[in-house]
């Protein structure tokens, strides 16, 4: 988390990981930013914290075997931080034709090197591996002159979404409580 | 029903009947479109006037739905997208890969 810049609000909302209760969390969530900042710069910033919210919870549907999810926002004098924390299985991928699979903590001599996780014809997702139990997630477009064929386009935008949405995306695992955190901040 | 289907032209106009399209939606939405495919429609608008958000895996579905119409020389549109849901779209592209209708003929579900 940003230690240099102080907090001005902070909260956590707990999330029972199902799907009939994420659309109205999200509005509550959304509610609370709206209350602790300007207007203008609520509506500058509530459609990129709504999709990064969207995902963040439906990345927990999908991936987490946990029963909970807190997410902890915190308000600073220039950004929006949101922290998925949950205790389910720790973030990984499969072996890919792009890379070898990825286990969060990962092996120490893998620190420093940057992983495609998705790539198609628009754009590419890599994970940069900040030391064994941190990623960071960027994209990276490419020139689409002409409509891309969409036979070679990706099916999985979850991670694509939030990386595009916040200006950084951190996963952080903390092998003390055993708690998985994804981290989006999105500045304002 | 994920989906009201009405002809309107040479268009199959299928109108997404969820808020929500998430997670839960998507799968029953993709075999759907691929039903309407395979019934011979060749021009496709999906509506998403009633829907208040689109998630990744509804999305997903999409995009393969899309595929498989292509497959069979068919194509995906979408139309009534939303703020929230335009902004997806642009994000992460997808306003290059369907075509995108603000609007419909006003009579279409009269």
């Amino acid at each position: 988390m940003t230690s240099n810049v102080m907090t001005l609000v902070e909260k956590k909302f707990v999330f029972r990981n199902t799907s009939d209760e994420l659309y109205h969390l999200i509005n509550e969530i959304l509610s609370f930013i709206k209350s602790n900042i300007q207007a203008e710069e609520y509506g500058e910033i509530s459609g990129r914290c709504k999709l990064v919210l969207i995902e963040l919870f439906t990345n927990a549907l999908k991936h987490s075997d946990a029963n909970e999810t807190v997410l902890t926002l915190q308000i600073t004098e220039d950004a929006i931080l949101l922290n998925k924390a949950d205790t389910g299985k720790p973030f990984s991928l499969p072996e890919s034709q792009h890379s070898q699979a990825i286990k969060v903590p990962v092996a120490g001599a893998m620190v420093g090197e940057k992983i495609i996780v998705y790539r198609d014809d628009m754009a590419s997702l890599y994970c940069k591996i900040e030391n064994p139990e941190e990623l960071s997630f960027v994209v990276k477009d490419y020139d689409v002159e002409v409509p891309p064929i969409p036979t070679n386009l990706l099916e999985h935008f979850g991670l694509m979404i939030i990386a595009k949405a916040a200006d950084s995306f951190s996963f952080k695992y903390n092998p003390q409580a055993q708690t998985n955190n994804f981290v989006a901040t999105l500045r304002y | 029903m994920i989906i009201q289907a009405k002809e309107l032209n040479e268009f199959l106009v299928a109108q997404v009947q969820v808020k929500e399209a998430n997670l839960n939606e998507a799968e029953a939405f993709k075999q759907k479109i691929i039903s309407i495919v395979d019934e011979g429609h060749k021009h496709i608008i999906v509506d998403f006037v009633l829907v208040d958000y689109v998630d990744s895996s509804f999305l997903g579905a999409l995009v393969s739905a899309l595929k498989y119409a292509m497959s069979k020389d068919a194509d995906i549109s979408v139309a009534h997208l939303n703020k929230d849901i335009t902004n997806l779209f642009e994000l992460i592209r997808m306003d290059k890969v369907f075509r995108i209708y603000k609007n419909l003929p006003d009579n279409l579900y009269d």
